[in-house]
């Protein structure tokens, strides 16, 4: 199971104020908001540990069903800059952190090996409709796969689940492979597993 | 405070934070903050920190776990009120 996140660095510092009273609080454990103030860069720290719990979030609910926000039952801890684990309710995620001076994009798997292997598709958006920016992640999708597997586009449609978990459809074969799609601001990103 | 009442002071707290202008015309209390407004995540936050001041209550993590929706916020607030 796998899982993404990503967080456009300019957007998110005009969206929240992480510095308001009671944020850190509601979102970060003692232990990760002592890494959030001895950090070099306090903010980078927040929107690292941020994406790192969204998408372990986002693994989690993908293989156990529901939903829930609880960013404090979260426990991220970082092995190195772009190296960490993050436990939810004993289950545990490897994850891998890619930091830009754009965004900042983690990735979760519960598997090693997955992780290594995955490919990831990180881009700036032409719009910053949400609506346009979904259908534009979609496409992309879909041309993608449509690449690597030689299937037709044709046959190829995004589904979303009950619970809004995204998969490619294969209308030929009545097959659906899962995606992992995230976006924030002017970027998304998606993992076809 | 009626239900009524509640929602519309509950619009105004979410308005700054909402990315779906259509959702919030058509605001009910089962409107999803994530899916139906597209707040994002760490919006929700606010949200709740915004509940917080203007309600002079506490939410609590184990009421915030379940704040994903409209009727889930009026619920709780509800109930913390009450326990005043």
């Amino acid at each position: 199971m796998t899982g993404n996140d990503i967080v456009d660095i300019k957007v998110a510092g005009k969206e929240s104020n992480w510095k308001r009273k009671g944020f850190l609080e509601k979102i970060f454990t003692q232990k990760e908001r002592i890494c959030i103030t001895e950090a070099i860069d306090s903010k980078q720290m927040v929107w690292t540990l941020w994406s790192m719990k969204e998408s372990a979030y986002k693994a989690y609910t993908r293989q156990f069903g529901g939903r829930f926000f609880a960013p404090q039952k979260i426990n991220c801890t970082l092995l190195s800059n772009c190296k960490g684990s993050v436990t939810i309710s004993e289950v545990s995620y490897e994850t891998t952190t890619l930091i830009t001076e754009n965004y900042i994009y983690s990735v979760a798997s519960n598997s090693k090996t997955i992780i290594e292997h995955l490919v990831s598709h990180c881009f700036l958006y032409k719009n910053d409709d949400y609506k346009i920016q979904q259908l534009e992640i979609y496409q992309k999708i879909i041309n993608r796969y449509a690449a690597v597997t030689g299937k037709q586009t044709k046959y190829l449609a995004v589904v979303k689940n009950v619970n809004g978990i995204p998969s490619v459809h294969c209308k030929s074969e009545k097959s659906t492979i899962p995606v992992s799609i995230s976006h924030h601001g002017h970027y998304g990103a998606f993992i076809i597993n | 405070m009626n239900k009524e009442a509640l929602i519309v002071s509950l619009k105004e707290i979410v308005k700054p934070y909402v990315r779906n202008d259509e959702g919030f015309a058509n605001l009910t209390e089962e409107t999803d903050f994530l899916n139906d407004l597209k707040i994002n995540s760490a919006n929700l936050v606010d949200v709740i920190l915004d509940i917080e001041t203007a309600y002079d209550i506490i939410i609590d993590n184990e009421s915030m776990e379940k704040m994903l929706t409209v009727k889930a916020a009026m619920d709780i607030i509800t109930s913390k009120l009450s326990e005043k």
